[in-house]
């Protein structure tokens, strides 16, 4: 096994290309502290509210996120990461979760199943986010094929969590070696 | 010749009676030589007295010692190359006062000070168990080079002087007969304060600080006082029979290094009563706390999990500060699970919990990562793969090893404990080597300062005769 990039084969092909959220922050923390030695802390006071913009955006996709994969528990640090490789993905990406929200609100839907017929037939450019967002959270990637960025879940992927009592994905170990000769459990 | 009926009837008899006699007393023998079976078992032999893939008890089983390698004797009864001639007196004098057939000391690697508290029916036991029930293999085993001084094994004579206690084990009439039996499984048969009891300047227990845990190499026997934050306290006596006989308790601890042997080669073997015996000496043994430790060593930690903010960015760098997580994440998370928790059936055990990360000292999570665990128990073989040197799964350096070890003390077990790759160091060298490990290199410095003493006594002496 080795310890160096672990899903290497999934991001090996665009790596470079993509502003991690850790490189994102230390750019504008570098930017917000050159600004802040220049003296113009007006500007620095933007690139802040820039960040807090940005957390807003992230804690709003966490909320639509809710209602779109029908769960009340998602992990809050999941969430930023993948708000950021699909922001990254596409730059309107921010724009369309503003509107994807604020079409739900709207509409006051409280079913993914519902909101996703209505957009289909209204707004099908949103129930194309709406899918993007859906199949990031199940899946861990984002994007598909060629344009797959890194895996950022794999084990808390959510496609994984009906069968976690059972059946954990490949590379963990589920019980002791020949569990797989009994019977799974039933219950 | 003739003889009268009734002297021929009586003749008869005789032989029937005398054969009758020799029938049961090669059924005596066959108890006398299970019994010994059970015992060597009991007092774990083989586990020393055999080299791994070689004959049972043929020897040449390397005890790393910190004073250099002692090899174990062979006491197969062969004549040639084992223990055939001796005699019981002789058996008796090697197995509890160190002394062999040629009139040669033992070094204390072999555990006759615990020994010499059997009780002579028992000694005679293993006689004839040592003698007709184990297979003969010719050869000696490898001889013991300790280097100068310890070379000498005369010193041992002096070292029993001070250190054995050549009494066998006395009941006390005040305590029930089940702790009696335990005690004397304890403290004779089962050796256990041989690791467990820290040892002195001069390498012999400290029978101030009886079973307050002591260190064995790389790894650490901790104490199994009765003391419910730093000792077994807090542990009922079943699990401590359940850990005796299976070698783990959910949620408490698992065998590992030496331990495990102890458990694979001896205890699970012996008999429930016995265990239970144990058990109930164990839990009263009088309470030893180390002032450092404030909770008990499995009540420490809970599940957590990194990989929400690691999945999918760069790869594991020295220079990395989430090295130890990124490390945990892609050597021990695989079978500990990413939460720490284990698998459902424990079977890989959770990492909170485990008095291997909770205790106050972190020498067996060090030993654990670089040496693994391989134990047999329970009909079930339990294995965790080594992260050394020689490690068929991921070689770790010193650094890597300290970086892993100390996140999962901060997440799953005692955070205020700390590894540094120095410690790791020391434990691939088999550990901090005791003072007088250290006596050769300090002995020419030794012998100098005698000499200037006598001199200087010598001259003072001359001083006042002339004044």
């Amino acid at each position: 096994m080795s310890t160096h990039d672990r899903d290497g084969a999934v991001h090996a092909g665009d790596a470079p290309a993509m502003p991690t959220r850790r490189r994102l922050l230390i750019g504008v923390g570098l930017a917000a502290g050159s600004l802040a030695l220049s003296g113009s802390w007006g500007r620095s006071a933007l690139a802040q509210s820039a960040a807090g913009a940005e957390t807003a955006q992230s804690a709003n996709f966490l909320t639509l996120s809710h209602l779109l994969t029908g769960r009340a528990q998602l992990d809050a640090r999941q969430g930023e990461r993948l708000f950021a490789a699909l922001s990254a993905s596409d730059k309107n990406f921010a724009a369309q979760v503003t509107a994807l929200a604020d079409f739900a609100r709207q509409g006051s839907f409280s079913d993914v199943e519902k909101l996703a017929s209505v957009l289909d037939a209204q707004r099908p450019e949103l129930a194309k986010t709406l899918r993007r967002i859906v199949a990031a959270w199940y899946t861990g990637v984002v994007g598909d094929g060629p344009n797959a960025r890194a895996v950022i879940a794999y084990a808390d992927a959510l496609m994984f969590q009906p069968v976690k009592d059972v059946l954990m994905p490949p590379t963990y170990c589920q019980a002791a070696p020949n569990y797989w000769v009994a019977k799974p459990p039933m219950a | 010749m003739k003889f009268h009926p009734l002297i021929r009837r009586a003749g008869a008899f005789g032989l029937a009676a005398a054969l009758y006699a020799t029938v049961a007393h090669a059924d005596a023998d066959t108890d006398l030589v299970k019994r010994g079976e059970y015992l060597a078992r009991a007092a774990d032999c083989v586990a020393c007295h055999t080299a791994p893939g070689g004959k049972p008890y043929a020897g040449g089983y390397g005890i790393e010692s910190p004073l250099g390698t002692i090899y174990s004797t062979n006491i197969t009864p062969s004549k040639q190359g084992g223990i055939g001639g001796y005699s019981e007196a002789q058996f008796d004098a090697a197995l509890r006062h160190g002394i062999r057939a040629d009139g040669a000391h033992l070094y204390p690697a072999m555990p006759y000070t615990s020994y010499a508290k059997l009780a002579p029916d028992d000694v005679s036991a293993l006689y004839q168990y040592f003698m007709h029930g184990v297979e003969p293999v010719d050869g000696a085993a490898k001889a013991t080079e300790l280097p100068f001084p310890f070379s000498v094994r005369l010193a041992m004579a002096g070292w029993n002087l001070l250190f054995l206690d050549k009494a066998p084990f006395q009941p006390d009439p005040a305590k029930s007969e089940e702790w009696n039996r335990g005690a004397y499984l304890v403290e004779a048969l089962e050796h256990c304060s041989s690791c467990h009891t820290p040892r002195n300047a001069l390498m012999a227990e400290s029978t101030s600080q009886a079973y307050a845990g002591g260190a064995l190499g790389a790894w650490y026997a901790p104490n199994i006082t009765s003391d419910p934050v730093s000792g077994l306290g807090d542990w009922s006596e079943a699990e401590v029979v359940q850990y005796l006989k299976t070698g783990r308790v959910v949620g408490k601890a698992q065998a590992a290094g030496p331990m495990a042997e102890a458990v694979e080669h001896s205890l699970q073997h012996l008999s429930d009563a016995d265990l239970k015996a144990i058990a109930v000496y164990v839990k009263g043994l009088p309470e030893i706390r180390d002032a450092r430790d404030q909770q008990p060593g499995h009540s420490f930690g809970k599940a957590h999990s990194d990989e929400a903010t690691l999945r999918g960015v760069a790869g594991v760098s020295a220079s990395n500060s989430a090295a130890g997580a990124e490390l945990f994440s892609a050597v021990c998370a695989s079978c500990h699970q990413p939460t720490g928790s284990g698998t459902r059936d424990q079977y890989y055990p959770s990492l909170s919990h485990n008095t291997t990360l909770g205790r106050g000292d972190a020498r067996n999570l060090v030993a654990v990562i670089l040496h693994g665990v391989v134990r047999r128990a329970d009909g079930k073989d339990v294995f965790m793969p080594g992260f050394g040197a020689d490690s068929l799964v991921n070689p770790l350096s010193d650094a890597q090893i300290a970086d892993v070890a100390n996140y999962t003390l901060q997440h799953y077990g005692n955070p205020e404990l700390k590894v540094s790759a120095q410690d790791v160091a020391l434990a691939r060298q088999g550990g901090e080597p005791p003072l007088l490990a250290k006596l050769p290199g300090l002995l020419p410095w030794l012998v100098g300062a005698v000499v200037v003493i006598i001199g200087l006594i010598a001259w003072l002496i001359g001083r006042r005769r002339k004044g």
